[in-house]
């Protein structure tokens, strides 16, 4: 990867990455740290992301073990983790329809969370989705269908409460 | 609800960062921090691959030449400093044990078909093959002051590594004269490394290893202080079965502590251990 391809890919894939690590930890800021982050680490080792075969892919599952990472040690810093994987509302969003949807993801288990995240935001199929988490598609498969159900169900409870 | 769902789902993913407060940083600052970040990595596998080095250098000096079923005695504990690559040969030292030539000596061999490298690609990222020989994969760690994972004391020594560019894994395998011999070596490593949490800007953390008679692990997390990452994660298991100790190390970029890489290069090392377990190692 040379510095043009470089260029390119982050071009091309920061504002949707950010997105999707938005939808993920809750926080813009944390988003946009671990998204620029994941891409320090991608110049740093482009020798193997030239092997990768979906470079996206690769900064994108980066940005969530650095966030992942960060997340733990706040909790091991009994710090509250207001910048990783934090509860909706520390970031600005600029609609209440996406303040609600995020806080509702938030809820929801880090594996369904990141499922739906990968599936309906990333726009991956369900076998993508599965290589990229490490686990079989069946069990992918339900938690999209849990999380979707979970997540629909705290729409719903939000709404009445408005 | 669902296609709603789906939607705002959607509409989230097509959401504008810099609408929310997100600030881009240009591609090239990003570049120019993944160039230190990539100097430092190397800086830290310099450093790991001298080390490497030095104790290789310190094997060859004991090792002969000849066919790897010869037994190859390494250096006790008390000549291996004499024997650092920059002193000149000198002849035995004075103290070296002289073995008694009336006593029945049982050469310890390590068979040309044991399976060191299983689990390992057949090829090095430079499409070199992965082999297996009279030397240590693993270099000897000095943890404040105290080195272990060396050859000093072994009988005969097998070792191979895979180098990749950002994974580079190695084994040694140790043979000792009694099964004693060979619990007292994981003890010593250890007890050093419970003893020395820290050292050299590097974190030393134990992990469970459940495998052989008696085993241990640990991590080393480089500059893990300094960020999220450790700039460099290394992964060490020590496993002994009966009168063989097998050392594994895997080094990579990783969150720390990665309880994943440690499982990893654990299972890995089944086969070599279940072979440990079946191997004849008199010669």
């Amino acid at each position: 990867m040379d510095e043009r391809e470089f260029d390119e890919l982050y071009d091309a894939s920061f504002r949707r990455l950010v997105a999707q690590l938005y939808a993920l930890t809750g926080s813009v800021h944390e988003a946009q740290d671990c998204v620029q982050e994941a891409f320090v680490r991608a110049w740093s080792h482009r020798h193997s992301l030239d092997r990768a075969s979906h470079p996206e892919a690769w900064v994108r599952t980066t940005a969530h073990r650095l966030a992942v990472s960060r997340w733990r040690r706040a909790v091991r810093a009994r710090r509250e983790p207001d910048r990783a994987l934090a509860a909706a509302g520390v970031s600005p969003a600029p609609t209440e329809t996406y303040v609600a949807l995020v806080a509702a993801l938030q809820t929801l288990p880090a594996d369904q969370r990141r499922a739906l995240v990968l599936h309906h935001i990333a726009d991956l199929s369900v076998a993508e989705v599965a290589r990229e988490v490490g686990a079989p598609e069946g069990t992918v498969k339900a938690r999209l269908s849990r999380g979707r159900a979970a997540l629909a169900a705290q729409l719903d409870e939000g709404s009445h409460h408005v | 609800m669902s296609d709603h769902l789906d939607i705002a789902l959607r509409e989230l993913g097509d959401l504008d960062p810099d609408g929310l407060g997100a600030r881009r940083a240009p591609a090239a600052e990003l570049r120019a921090r993944g160039e230190r970040h990539r100097r430092r990595r190397y800086a830290v596998t310099t450093v790991a691959s001298a080390a490497i080095v030095a104790v290789v250098a310190v094997g060859l000096n004991v090792l002969t030449d000849s066919g790897p079923s010869q037994v190859t005695p390494a250096p006790s504990p008390d000549t291996t400093e004499s024997t650092a690559p920059t002193t000149a040969p000198t002849g035995p030292a004075v103290d070296e044990p002289t073995p008694d030539p009336t006593a029945p000596a049982v050469q310890l061999v390590v068979p040309d078909d044991f399976p060191l490298a299983a689990s390992y690609p057949e090829t090095n990222e430079d499409t070199t093959p992965v082999k297996v020989t009279r030397r240590p994969g693993v270099g000897g760690l000095t943890l404040c002051g105290e080195t272990i994972l060396d050859s000093a004391g072994a009988s005969a020594v097998a070792g191979t590594k895979y180098v990749g560019a950002e994974d580079y894994r190695a084994r040694t395998l140790l043979l000792f004269e009694s099964s004693a011999d060979a619990i007292a070596v994981v003890q010593h490593a250890e007890l050093v490394v419970r003893q020395c949490p820290e050292f050299d800007n590097s974190t030393f953390t134990p992990v469970e290893v459940p495998l052989g008679e008696k085993s241990f692990g640990f991590d080393v997390a480089y500059d893990a202080a300094q960020g999220d990452f450790a700039l460099g994660l290394s992964s060490y298991l020590v496993v002994q079965v009966g009168q063989a100790v097998l050392i594994g190390s895997a080094y990579g970029e990783s969150t720390f502590p990665n309880p994943e890489f440690d499982k990893a290069l654990a299972d890995d090392a089944r086969d070599v251990v279940a072979a440990m377990a079946d191997a004849r190692w008199a010669g």
